[in-house]
Order: structure tokens, then sequence, then C-alpha cells
């Protein structure tokens, strides 16, 4: 099934780019916000190709549930004018093009000397999650070697939470 | 005549050999090479997705009837009574009624914003029947993070209703959609910690996983007593919470807001967000079952205490185990309607304090007595 996952992957990686080109050329701010979830999905989409279903999961649930809620809030929240997109050449506009080319293909180049001569088939990408067990791997890892971080980490972000309980209850006292 | 047990079992094969001579048939083109074990796979996960979809489908037409009925019955009421033997097909009827209706939207209208959401609401939900296990081995898709996977589908809703209660252009649907998604957003934090108590004791995402380690060690309700069962009534009020049921349908208050985010959808749009929210209720009452209550286990195994063989008989056949988990769902419906019949709505301000100053805490002691029960077991 081979060229049906391949050609699922262009499918989702041409809706991704036009999706995301949709974010930057919308000229509705709750549209672009729309765009965005659609690209984070696609995103997700992406990492399930290469066997990540766990960052998938992860991806989806916090990027699309949690970051793009807390854009939505503060944008709506706060006073905007709809803006409008100006696609009139400037002197700057042309060093933002000719920069974005550079770094296109510099990236390029980057990738295809690390991943050149590795093909992905299809079957290939179904392998590699079905026998390397990426998510179990990756946590095994996590709790090993990383087996200090991991509490101390926790250890910070349960005070920050505490933190922000403590400055919600001392704003009733006042 | 087959036993129940073989039943199953031979439908299960059919599923299976059906995609098997698809896959047999496509070869014949030239061209195709396909390999009739391993291709195969897909095609069963979404064969079976989509027939425990539409059997969870046409359950939930009896969902909303049974919560109309029991309302009735606790208000004094006789409830729908004309439209079928006892009313039962008063969903039916509604839902031709939505869909004959002229279609509608407001002028000022967002129209891309307007139908997105629905068509991302209305995907998302029924996505999220594929991982949940019926029986032992009846599951759409048998995926190692079917927890995750659902609850990563459910985080679509916040910014689908802030998305259509803005795309309507009326400032009952903006407020409405601004709370479904605070609620959602306050109530997500609590229901995911008190989660965690859980798969302490499974070791894994895999909703299957988790019933299997219920039908052999007894049930999450009462081991690690009391923190599993506090654990429990966090996650049955915030899974109340995200699907908007009435003490907490503050989104929708209808005295204040009219219908909240859904107020400029009419016709078949709103038979569409009616079934979405039915959806919702139902997955979430399915979830509180596999995750608290043993799913299709039908016997809870107690510590210490030895079962004859009948009983071990009982809990292995698949169509008491399949019959078993129906019950507790119809059962967790008419839990969540007497709720809603007996408990006036939370005013906003009440309802998020509600959720981040005692929800919270409390899971958090909820994990840490099952943590320590944890260790002390494995001390």
């Amino acid at each position: 099934m081979g060229w049906f996952l391949e050609a699922n992957f262009i499918l989702i990686g041409i809706i991704t780019i036009l999706m995301a080109f949709g974010t930057l050329s919308t000229k509705k701010v709750m549209r672009a916000a729309a765009f965005l979830l659609l690209t984070l999905v696609g995103v997700a989409l992406t990492y399930l190709f290469l066997g990540f279903e766990f960052l998938m999961g992860i991806q989806i649930t916090v990027y699309a549930g949690g970051i793009l809620i807390l854009f939505l809030f503060s944008v709506l929240l706060t006073g905007h004018e709809e803006f409008k997109m100006d696609l009139e050449f400037a002197k700057e506009n042309i060093v933002q093009i000719l920069i974005s080319i550079l770094l296109f293909f510099t990236l390029t180049a980057l990738m295809l000397s690390i991943y050149g001569n590795y093909q992905l088939t299809g079957n290939e990408l179904v392998l590699q999650a079905q026998t390397k067990g990426l998510t179990q791997d990756f946590s095994v890892a996590l709790f090993s070697h990383f087996n200090y971080v991991l509490p101390i980490l926790g250890v910070l972000l349960f005070s920050a939470m505490l933190g922000s309980v403590k400055l919600v209850l001392r704003e009733e006292e006042l | 005549m087959s036993s129940p047990q073989e039943f199953f079992g031979n439908i299960a094969d059919l599923i299976r050999g059906i995609p098997r001579d698809i896959i047999l048939l496509l070869n014949r083109l030239p061209y195709v090479h396909l390999d009739p074990e391993n291709d195969v796979r897909g095609v069963i996960v979404i064969l079976m997705t989509a027939i425990l979809a539409i059997y969870g489908l046409t359950n939930l037409l009896l969902a909303p009837w049974l919560e109309r009925k029991v309302m009735a019955r606790m208000m004094g009421r006789r409830g729908p009574v004309y439209v079928g033997k006892f009313g039962l097909l008063q969903l039916i009827a509604d839902i031709f009624k939505l869909i004959s209706k002229e279609d509608t939207m407001p002028m000022t209208a967002d129209k891309f914003g307007f139908n997105l959401a629905i068509f991302m609401m209305g995907i998302a939900t029924i996505m999220s029947f594929a991982p949940i296990p019926w029986a032992r081995g009846v599951v759409g898709a048998n995926m190692d993070i079917g927890l995750l996977y659902v609850f990563a589908v459910f985080s679509v809703f916040p910014p689908a209703m802030l998305l259509g209660g803005w795309a309507s252009n009326s400032k009952y649907s903006l407020i409405g959609g601004f709370r479904a998604a605070a609620q959602l957003v306050a109530y997500e934090i609590p229901m995911m910690l008190s989660i965690l108590g859980v798969l302490i004791f499974s070791g894994s995402l895999n909703l299957m996983t988790i019933v299997e380690e219920q039908y052999s060690n007894g049930w999450y309700v009462y081991r690690a007593f009391p923190g599993l069962f506090i654990a429990f009534v966090i996650f049955l009020f915030a899974s109340l919470a995200e699907t908007e049921r009435t003490p907490f349908d503050i989104p929708e208050a209808e005295g204040e807001l009219v219908m909240g985010p859904r107020t400029e959808f009419s016709g078949w749009r709103y038979a569409i967000i009616l079934m979405v929210e039915y959806i919702h209720m139902y997955v979430n009452v399915i979830l509180v079952i596999v995750l608290f209550l043993g799913g299709w286990d039908v016997i809870p195994v107690i510590h210490g205490v030895n079962y004859p063989e009948f009983l071990w008989m009982i809990k292995d056949n698949r169509l008491i185990q399949f019959l078993a988990f129906n019950v507790k769902i119809y059962i967790g419906v008419f839990f969540v309607t007497w709720v809603r019949v007996s408990f006036p709505r939370f005013r906003i301000d009440q309802f998020i304090e509600w959720g981040w100053k005692t929800l919270l805490p409390l899971s958090f002691i909820a994990l840490g007595i099952v943590v320590v029960y944890a260790g002390l077991l494995v001390a």
C-alpha cells in the first residue's frame, strides 16, 4: 500500500501548505486562527506518517486545544482592527523575499545533506512504526536517562501553578 | 446455531475477509501489487470504526428519547407519546422537521467560519468512536494512544465553538462562544489530572488494556480508596461540564444568551449541532465507564475473594460483556438526566471558580493518594 500512503502524504502536505498560506494571507484574524488550526492538524497528521503517534496526540491537544485558544482569547479580548494585506512591493519586501528564498534553499540543502541518501517508501514508514515502538522507546529514555530531570520539572511547574492559584486568591482579598 | 461467542468471532472473520477479497480482486489489475496480509489492516480499521460508529449512532437515537422520558417523569409530565410506540420515533420526526426547514444564514455572518465550525465539530465527534472497546476484542482501532487520541479529538471543540460563535456575527453567539471555550479549557485540566491515577495502575493509554486490567484486578472506582473514587467524581462532573449539561450549561443559558454559540444555526445545521452535543455526552459517559467502571467487565473482582467457575464463564462471555457495556451506558445516560433535572444552573463566575479552586486542588489530592498507594504496593 506504499502508493496509497504516499498519495495521502502528498495530499495532506499540499493541504497543510495551502492552509499555512491562508493563515498568512487572510484579512480576518479569526479566519487566520481557523486556518492555523487546520495547519496544526495537518502537521500532526504528518507526524502520524512517521509513526510518531504519541507526538500527534500531544500536538493536537497542546497546540490546537491549548495554545490556539490562548491566541484567540488574547486576540478577541483586546481591541484590534482588521488588518489589510498590502501586496504592493516596497524595498523592504524585496529584501524579505530574498532572505526567505535564501532560508528556504539553505534548509532544503541541509535536509538533503542529512536525509538525501535515505528514501522513505510507504511500506518502510509503516514498518518503522510497527517494529520500533517509538513511543515506548521515548518513554523508556525519558524515565531512565532523564529520571532526575522529570521530578524537578514537575516541582517547578507545580510551584508555578500554586503561584498562579495564590495570585488569584489574593486578588479576591483586595 | 452457534454460541454467542462464536457469533462475534464469525462477524470479526467476515469483516476481515471482505477487505482481503477486495485486495485480491485489485491485484488482478495491471501495476497493482498489494499484500493481502499487511495492507488489509487499514481497511479493517476503517470498516470496524464505521460499523461501531453506526451502531453507536443508532443507539444514540434512543438516548435523547430516554432523556426526555426520564425528565418528563421526574417533572410529573408524560414526555413524548404521539409519534410511534411510547413516542419512540419522536427524535426521527424531529430530525425530518429540522432537515426539511429552510436553510438560513445571517447576512452578516462569516460564511467560511459558519460552515467550518459545524463540520469540524461533526467530524471530530464521529472520529472519537474509533478506540472505544465494546467487548473483548470488539474495537474500531486498537490504538496504543487511545485515551490521548480521544482527548486530542475533543480538544478541537473549544476553537470550533469560538469560531462558530464569532462567525454568526451576533453578540449572544460570541459571548456564548467565549463562555464555552473558557469552560472547556477550565475543566479539561482537572479531567486530565484525574485520569493520571488510572494511568498509574493501567500503565497504558490503550483503552483495551485499561479495561483488561480492570477485568483481572478490579474496577478503578474502589481501588486505592478513596483516591480513585475522588478522581472518579471529579472526572464525572468535569465531563458533565465538558458536554455542557444542565447544571453547567452556562454557554447556552437560554435566559441570558438565547442559545449561546448555537443561536444563529437553524435547520440541518442545528440538527448536526444537536447530534454533536448528544454524541459528545454519550462518548463522555462511555469514557467514565471505560476508565472507572470496568468498561465491558460484568462482575467486579474483589481482592482476596475467589469466584466460582460459572462467574468467570459469565465474565468471559463476549455477548454478555457487550450487553453489560450497553446497560452501563444507559444507566450513565439516566444518571446524567437525573443530574440535569435535579440541579439549577450555576452562575458563570461560581462555575469557573469551582473548577479552578475546588476541582483542581482536589484532583491533586486524589493523585497524591493514588501515588502513595501505588508506592506502598510496590514496596
